[in-house]
């Protein structure tokens, strides 16, 4: 079976955390000391990549990078100086003054976690060939908050666990990786339920373990859960078939027809069409050309790309109903 | 599973922490998240907030970072320090909580390319490894990390 085929996990994140030496934390920062931050590291990198100024972002244009997971939201509600480097492949960024000077990520999808450290380790010797870290013997990379010391590192995956949502078994499964100090967060779910079904699974401890062991325990975490949820899929199609197939092929069917769709009506209908793709309901040919397409039409990013003015909610909502239609077609069959 | 502090909207942010074997469990939406947890405070704030105000709430708060003007009060309301020499400053505040809540107070993972090409960043990676491989009881591995050490020390003291 390669990492691919399980469709419970989406992507994942590796990300660095790092400040330079001898200027003080973004806390505490000024605008030309922000700007000798963004220039190291910009120096460093050079060819293939871009650097953009939040403060001169538009809204949607800043709104779609935080779609993208490329940058988070805190850089543009609350960081004055706030930049990012992208890589041309968006594989590759690095958040500038946001909590800390540095931020490395990289994200791929699937689960690569090995793949992705090598990337970010790679990013990371040579923004540190250019710029000094703050760093200490004892404690590792120094970073703003203490919860960050040592390695600096967030190994993150984002999973897709519809089944332990459904039958409410999530929280059981996670609870017997206690030792592990693994945190879960829903991703979609603003204020009321976790409508995609879709967490993200991360690594506590960055002191006193290696950049490996963390990767170790993730790994071990989200395996754990992949296999939680398959459980949990057989559980649920033995004990409540007409139900599930019920609520599959009505989104689907939805989906697929609809002249208006809401995006927490998109989020909620792509989660099924997945579970749909798990039973061999839908024929859907990649999965993962799901989640990409979710992404797209996730707000900003469909603004941005639609080709004509998106004013209204009602405009987006008929855009994004238009989208999904033709996509489905090719997707499905 | 509903929110642990509104009891009204379903919990999206689940965490589990075990702290010396203490396993406490927090489940949150992300409505009460923001005001509890990120609101200006970080995650380090957050776990210990109780902590801190109970232990440190009435006693002196004079302490103030020499490099950046981060007060103790601020450390301690945030739990964000301001720059990198607050780790020495606040080390007394910083150093026993680290220690509950990470595994361990020993850096062992990569180190800056500058850092680990002194004798000093050497010697440090090394002790870093006896420790753990002392704590794995793999004392042969100890044993040759000893001898390493023992070399690097005649080494620079040559120099
Ligand atoms: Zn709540
Ligand atoms: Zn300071």
């Amino acid at each position: 079976m390669t990492e691919n085929m399980k469709d419970s996990v989406i992507s994942t994140r590796v990300r660095l955390a790092r400040n330079l030496k001898g200027i003080p934390f973004p806390s505490k920062i000024g605008a030309g000391q922000a700007n000798v931050v963004a220039g190291k590291v910009y120096e460093a990198l050079g060819k293939g990549y871009k650097l953009y100024n939040i403060a001169r972002l538009n809204e949607s244009e800043a709104g779609a990078l935080v779609e993208k997971h490329l940058i988070s939201k805190e850089l543009v509600a609350s960081c004055p100086f706030g930049s990012v480097i992208v890589g041309d492949d968006e594989t590759l960024s690095v958040m500038l003054n946001e909590e800390d000077h540095v931020r490395e990520q990289v994200i791929l999808s699937g689960l690569k976690l090995e793949e992705a450290y090598r990337l970010v380790d790679g990013l990371d010797d040579r923004i540190g060939e250019n710029a000094q870290f703050a760093f200490s013997e004892r404690l590792g990379y120094l970073t703003a908050c203490p919860t960050n010391l040592g390695t600096g590192m967030r190994a993150s995956v984002m999973m897709f666990l519809p089944a332990l949502t459904i039958t409410d078994t999530l929280m059981q499964s996670v609870n017997a990786l206690g030792m592990l100090n693994i945190a879960l967060r829903g991703v979609y779910g603003e204020g009321s339920d976790a409508i995609g079904f879709i967490y993200q699974i991360s690594n506590r401890r960055t002191l006193g373990l290696t950049e490996n062991d963390i990767l170790g325990l993730v790994r071990t975490a989200v395996n754990h859960l992949s296999e939680a949820e398959e459980r949990a899929r057989e559980f649920l199609i033995a004990t409540r078939e007409i139900s599930v197939k019920d609520e599959i092929m009505r989104a689907y069917g939805i989906a697929a027809n609809a002249y208006r769709l809401s995006n927490q009506e998109l989020i909620r209908y792509f989660a099924f069409i997945k579970l749909g793709a798990y039973y061999k309901l839908i024929p859907v040919k990649r999965v993962f050309a799901l989640d990409e397409l979710m992404t797209s039409l996730q707000p900003y990013n469909l603004i941005s790309a639609a080709d004509r003015p998106l004013n209204t909610p009602e405009e987006r909502d008929v855009y994004r109903a238009e989208c999904v239609r033709e996509a489905l077609k090719e997707i499905v069959g | 599973m509903l929110c642990d502090a509104c009891k009204k909207n379903e919990a999206t942010y689940h965490t589990i922490r075990q702290y010396n074997g203490i396993k406490t469990e927090t489940h949150l939406c992300s409505e009460c998240r923001r005001k509890f947890v990120t609101g200006g405070k970080s995650d380090f704030a957050n776990a210990f907030f109780s902590d801190f105000s109970s232990a440190f709430g009435t006693a002196k708060k004079k302490r103030v970072c020499r490099e950046c003007g981060t007060t103790e009060e601020e450390f301690l309301n945030t739990g964000y320090v301001g720059c990198e020499n607050c780790y020495k400053e606040f080390a007394n505040l910083i150093l026993p909580r680290v220690s509950q809540m990470q595994q361990g107070l020993i850096h062992v993972g990569k180190m800056p390319s500058v850092a680990a090409s002194t004798v000093e960043g050497e010697y440090a990676r090394l002790k870093a490894e006896l420790k753990k491989a002392v704590d794995a009881e793999d004392y042969e591995r100890a044993a040759k990390i000893n001898l390493k050490l023992k070399k690097l020390k005649n080494e620079s003291q040559g120099v």
